[in-house]
């Protein structure tokens, strides 16, 4: 088990943007406490001088011409929860 | 209708004969599915209009005498995380129930293209994380070889469709086993080829640095064609490959003599059940017979993987996973009276439990005081475990193993408990994190009657050697041939 406080997933929700529960917080806590405990077999592994992988195979960047094509009209407001004017409206974001 | 369980090559050269229509053949297939699919769940929308009109189109085609491809006309089921324009794409998440994509993900075009019939979309893991379908928002597939049982996940909606006829091939989508798994659990083939080789625009984004679309089929004969169809770099995807063109077929029908196979003997010990060992030695006997070379080999990685990839993958979701916040598409909770409680509603009710748990870890281990102890830690294993495979295949062309510890499970038995549905795909993971092509065949049943998949891996962009391995297989072998029961009432 690791030592993942319940102060620690508050911060961690926080972060995310997510609003849990508080029933379904102990829930999570327990299971992250597990999942995290597992991964501290990684501390084994000497891994000092080793390069950190960001891609599973090393490509180099593919680089194109900017050139603009046409392109389709997205219909936006057949997926926007509230559309108005050409617009997505959101609840105020002020006050 | 019996033509429903022959392959795919098969079914495109009858069609090509005019034996039958294409017409007929998606009659067929829908029929089948308002048969069977009340019970295996494997879709979650038909896309039934576009596919009468693509059949129609190319029963005209062919009645002109066109020259089309072989898999011209074939139905194929499309994993609901792969956009199709004016259809759902619900990735089994309330937070895109009602998402109709705006666009086509490429490998659509290239299907639409290359003349193959798009039938519906099938049920996932929400967002594609687990393994089992059981984190579907909807509904949980169950396996045709036995309903009490998972077909495997997250794409098990598209393996499930395959094996009992409601479709002759499907697409689906492999971030740590996610084709490869489900595949051994229902019989069939399945392949994730190496990364980049498949354009991932318009596949909704889990890990982008694992994440590979692949196919599922009755035969490795099929996996070739359909691979030649849907593979090419693409200037929509800049992580997409660019290599030059490959025929996969040339891979079918070769000797395999002097083959070298290496065998991890942790994959062969006490984690793995024993009827899928036993399996998996005489699919080993039977590569001897053909004259390849089998060798056990120490190769320690793959416990290091599953850790490693339970840092990365959740910590790559949880960045792509930040567009989704009420705005623009998805779910919105009709509770918020604010901005900021918009997003975290819209979050906390649109995401299921195990997106949300996994949201959670990725942002922990991304966090201030944590990046190094697990996420820059984690980036390091996964360097180590690429050095690891280009020392192995130094040596040897292909890898094998269980494609998973144990054949499919019973729907609820691994649900509360994180670390064993985990560990189911202790076997897959590796692959991703080196971006190598894997694939999953049937190789035999275990006392119950579940099939058992053989695990093929070769080194990047080598999919020809483990097309070639497993057609030299299929081609001794009829492992590939049997149905489950419930197909034999149909035939």
């Amino acid at each position: 088990m690791s030592d993942l406080s319940m102060q620690d997933l508050d911060h961690v929700i926080k972060l995310s943007h997510l609003e849990i529960s508080p029933s379904r917080k102990d829930m999570y806590l327990k299971k992250l406490q597990q999942v995290l405990g597992y991964m501290d077999q990684l501390k084994r592994l000497n891994v000092d001088d080793v390069k950190p992988s960001s891609h599973a195979i090393n490509q180099s960047t593919r680089l194109r011409e900017d050139v603009v094509v046409p392109q389709p009209d997205l219909p936006l407001e057949l997926n926007a929860p509230q559309w108005e004017a050409h617009s997505f409206r959101v609840p105020k974001i002020l006050g | 209708m019996k033509d429903l369980f022959i392959s795919a090559i098969e079914l495109g050269k009858r069609l090509k004969n005019r034996s039958l229509t294409c017409r007929q053949i998606v009659d067929a297939t829908y029929q089948r599915i308002d048969a069977v699919d009340h019970q295996v769940k494997a879709f979650i929308s038909l896309m039934t209009e576009s596919a009468y009109i693509q059949a129609d189109a190319v029963d005209r085609l062919l009645d002109a005498g066109q020259e089309l491809g072989p898999l011209a006309g074939v139905p194929i089921a499309i994993k609901d995380n792969i956009c199709t324009k004016g259809y759902r794409t619900t990735c089994s998440s309330k937070m895109l129930e009602n998402f109709v994509a705006p666009y086509d993900a490429t490998v659509m075009t290239k299907l639409h293209q290359n003349h193959l019939i798009s039938i519906g979309k099938t049920n996932l893991d929400e967002f594609a994380m687990g393994s089992s379908t059981e984190n579907s928002a909807f509904f949980t597939t169950r396996n045709p070889w036995d309903l009490e049982r998972v077909p495997g996940g997250s794409s098990g909606g598209s393996s499930a469709a395959v094996v009992c006829g409601e479709a002759f091939l499907s697409l689906g989508s492999d971030t740590g086993g996610s084709i490869r798994q489900p595949a051994a659990f229902c019989g069939i083939v399945g392949i994730k080829p190496s990364y980049g080789r498949i354009s991932r625009y318009g596949l909704v984004a889990f890990a982008s640095s694992l994440d590979q679309i692949g196919p599922f089929t009755r035969t490795v004969e099929d996996a070739a064609h359909i691979l030649n169809v849907i593979c090419g770099p693409d200037p929509m995807d800049s992580t997409s490959a660019e290599l030059p063109p490959v025929d996969f077929s040339t891979a079918l029908g070769k000797d395999i003599k002097g083959l070298r196979i290496g065998v991890p003997k942790e994959m062969m010990g006490d984690k793995i059940a024993d009827d899928v060992r036993q399996a998996i030695e005489q699919a080993l006997d039977v590569y001897r017979s053909l004259g390849a070379i089998v060798e056990f080999v120490d190769f320690d990685m793959f416990d290091y993987a599953v850790s490693t990839y339970y840092i990365i993958a959740p910590a790559e979701a949880s960045a792509n996973l930040a567009r989704f916040d009420g705005v623009r598409y998805g779910y919105r909770s009709e509770s918020a009276t604010n901005l900021r409680e918009m997003y975290t509603r819209s979050r906390g009710e649109g995401f299921g439990p195990e997106v949300q748990r996994r949201i959670l870890l990725g942002t922990y281990v991304l966090s201030s005081g944590y990046y190094d102890a697990y996420y820059l830690r984690a980036q390091k294993v996964r360097t180590l475990i690429k050095n690891g495979f280009a020392d192995f295949f130094s040596r040897y062309d292909v890898m094998m193993t269980p494609t998973s510890p144990s054949v499919a499970f019973k729907v609820g038995d691994h649900s509360s408990d994180p670390m064993a549905m985990y560990l189911a795909d202790i076997a897959t993971i590796p692959a991703n994190m080196a971006g190598l092509p894997g694939m999953s065949i049937p190789c035999g049943f275990s006392r119950d009657g579940l099939p058992v998949g053989l695990q093929i891996l070769g080194k990047a962009y080598d999919e020809l050697t483990v097309l070639k391995a497993g057609d030299a297989y299929q081609r001794v072998t009829n492992f590939h041939l049997k149905q489950p029961s419930m197909n034999q009432v149909a035939s």
